[in-house]
């Protein structure tokens, strides 16, 4: 009965196209928030991987949980001495004041834009191995390291100055790298930080290198026995506390994809409705000649798998166009996308399909 | 072919009932050419659905060759339905997005024959009843006539044992509905049984035998 389904929705192509453009709006949404989630959780992956060997020292607070966030607040002396204890490389570990430039608006992810103060000299504790276009030192009081983003957000580039809260810096190198982290980041001297932000004496963390790799865990356990009101997180450690950060987010998205799913649903669960009551008289006749239950819910379920099919098909080209990296948009994605639409479309027939059995096929002679 | 055995067809109306049909009896013989005259209300469509197994009586008992089909499930109607009886309406019926070819083709298509098979059958029906040059026009791109020999057509798709016209020349002028009438009568030469419900005493001449109905009663 599929070529009778394919006429039906050709009978009615405004309704038909305004269903398939809906579901496909919702189904390039689903792809949109999949995406997004996909690509946080890589980024935290290859972040967690950059710290391998490092300490983040923060101060023990509910609001600090998670990985590095400017709501921790360690005193410069505490930093200090975090610095001194045996078995760290301090050529690669510097005390770090972050303060957010740019909010992210979705809830309880790293700002878009952050400004990072650090000990010139000590960049390499930040940045590690990434490619920097310029010069990775601060070697002035106003010099800035930005992250390729964040170069793009002010709209400079290598050499250019850029003003944050009436300083005017210059711009003296750009990485580009895929951690999130340093792409949003404007890398500043600390006490230029400290003034700039008016934070005096403190710090947000301190990022430790451990000179043996392996005694990493040992490391941060001293160092946080050695202060209670501090708290040193190792990658294993990291990982956990990211997990937990992250399990929020996925809760959020689940919770943003499955009401993409109901809503779909829900529209051509209406839109069939709709159908069969439009084509009672049909379906009536059809029950006449002698079509079984099977036949009448074949031609439901046919015109709804083909309208939900379509919209999800044809969100894949149009959320592959509109994606920045296109490599986002993979054959798992796409067959995803395309099951997604196929049971939305099978759902959403059931409860017009069961209709369409019922009607009585005398009724049906009789309306007109 | 059908017999009756007191039929009754009582529907609920509120705190009363309305009694469509009230213990009719009779048979139609193989082969017969039988008109169901009546003023409208008589119950001449209600006795029609129930022979034509798309209700039940609410009493008594109609045999359809031999089998009781007012003991049937919905699905034995059905197959019933399908191959045993056309059915002819009044209002033509026609699937609108089919052309006069795959509605004709309709009933074998539910039968489970093979397109090839389905359509130069449906063709030959066509040609059967004058269209064949309208095989692939929609139902709204014929004259009312046209569309009704067209359900004609399809009422012998599968070769029926009876065909229950219903009004067939109701919503048609004199002259389409005379037309649509020498078909019928055409196919009861060729030895099909046909039973046609009809107002019109003007028929009552072409057929066989002539049941008249009041109030829900075959009288005399």
């Amino acid at each position: 009965m599929l070529d009778m389904a394919l006429r039906n929705i050709w009978q009615r192509k405004t309704r038909s196209l305004l269903t398939i453009l809906g579901i496909g709006l919702a189904v390039m949404l689903y792809v949109y928030m999949s995406v997004i989630m996909n690509f946080y959780n890589k980024d935290l992956e290859r972040q967690l991987s950059s710290i391998a060997g490092k300490v983040v020292v923060s101060a023990k607070s509910e609001a600090a949980n998670g990985f590095p966030t400017a709501a921790s607040v360690i005193t410069i002396a505490d930093a200090e001495a975090v610095l001194r204890h045996d078995g760290i490389d301090v050529s690669r570990s510097t005390p770090v004041l972050l303060q957010p430039l740019v909010n992210n608006p979705a809830p309880n992810m790293p700002p878009l834009v952050q400004a990072v103060g650090l000990l010139p000299g000590r960049e390499t504790a930040y940045l590690g191995d990434s490619r920097v276009e310029g010069s990775a030192q601060l070697t002035g009081p106003d010099d800035a390291i930005l992250g390729a983003k964040a170069a793009e957000h002010y709209r400079t580039k290598l050499g250019d100055p850029l003003v944050i809260q009436d300083r005017t810096f210059r711009v003296v190198g750009v990485v580009e790298t895929s951690f999130e982290l340093l792409n949003n980041a404007v890398i500043i001297p600390l006490q230029t930080a400290q003034e700039t932000f008016i934070r005096p004496g403190v710090v947000s963390l301190v990022y430790v290198t451990a000179s043996d790799p392996s005694q990493v865990d040992q490391l941060a356990k001293s160092i946080q026995d050695a202060n209670s009101k501090l708290q040193a997180v190792s990658p294993g450690g990291m990982s956990r506390s990211v997990e937990k950060a992250m399990s929020n987010q996925r809760a959020f998205f689940a919770g943003v994809k499955s009401t993409i799913i109901a809503v779909s649903l829900i529209m051509i669960t209406i839109v069939m409705i709709m159908a069969v009551a439009d084509r009672k008289k049909e379906i009536g006749t059809l029950k006449a000649l002698g079509a079984g239950a099977w036949t009448i819910i074949g031609t439901v379920a046919a015109e709804a798998l083909v309208l939900s099919l379509a919209g999800g098909v044809l969100s894949i080209p149009v959320s592959w166009l509109r994606l920045e990296d296109k490599s986002q948009m993979d054959f798992n994605l796409a067959l995803q996308t395309v099951l997604l639409a196929a049971f939305v479309g099978a759902a959403a027939a059931i409860w017009p399909a069961v209709s369409a059995v019922g009607v009585d096929p005398l009724e049906s002679l009789r309306h007109e | 072919m059908i017999t009756m055995h007191d039929v009754w067809k009582t529907y609920p109306l509120g705190d009363t009932d309305v009694h469509a049909l009230r213990g009719v009896s009779g048979t139609i013989e193989a082969g017969e050419f039988a008109v169901l005259l009546g003023p409208s209300g008589s119950g001449k469509s209600s006795l029609l659905h129930i022979l034509g197994a798309m209700d039940r009586p609410t009493q008594g008992k109609v045999e359809f060759e031999g089998l009781d089909i007012s003991r049937l499930s919905g699905r034995e109607q059905t197959q019933l339905r399908l191959k045993r009886i056309g059915f002819v309406f009044q209002t033509f019926n026609l699937m609108p997005t089919l052309t006069a070819l795959e509605n004709v083709a309709l009933p074998m298509r539910l039968a489970g024959a093979g397109k090839r098979q389905r359509l130069d059958r449906a063709q030959h029906l066509l040609e059967r009843v004058g269209l064949g040059d309208r095989a692939r026009h929609l139902p709204r791109q014929l004259s009312g006539g046209q569309r009704q020999r067209v359900a004609i057509a399809r009422a012998l798709a599968n070769d029926p044992a009876v065909i229950l016209a219903d009004e067939p020349t109701g919503n048609l002028d004199s002259e389409s509905g005379a037309q649509v009438v020498n078909i019928l009568k055409d196919l009861h030469q060729e030895g099909r049984t046909i039973l046609m419900v009809t107002h019109n005493a003007e028929f009552s001449s072409l057929a066989d035998r002539v049941l008249r109905m009041r109030d829900g009663q075959l009288v005399a």
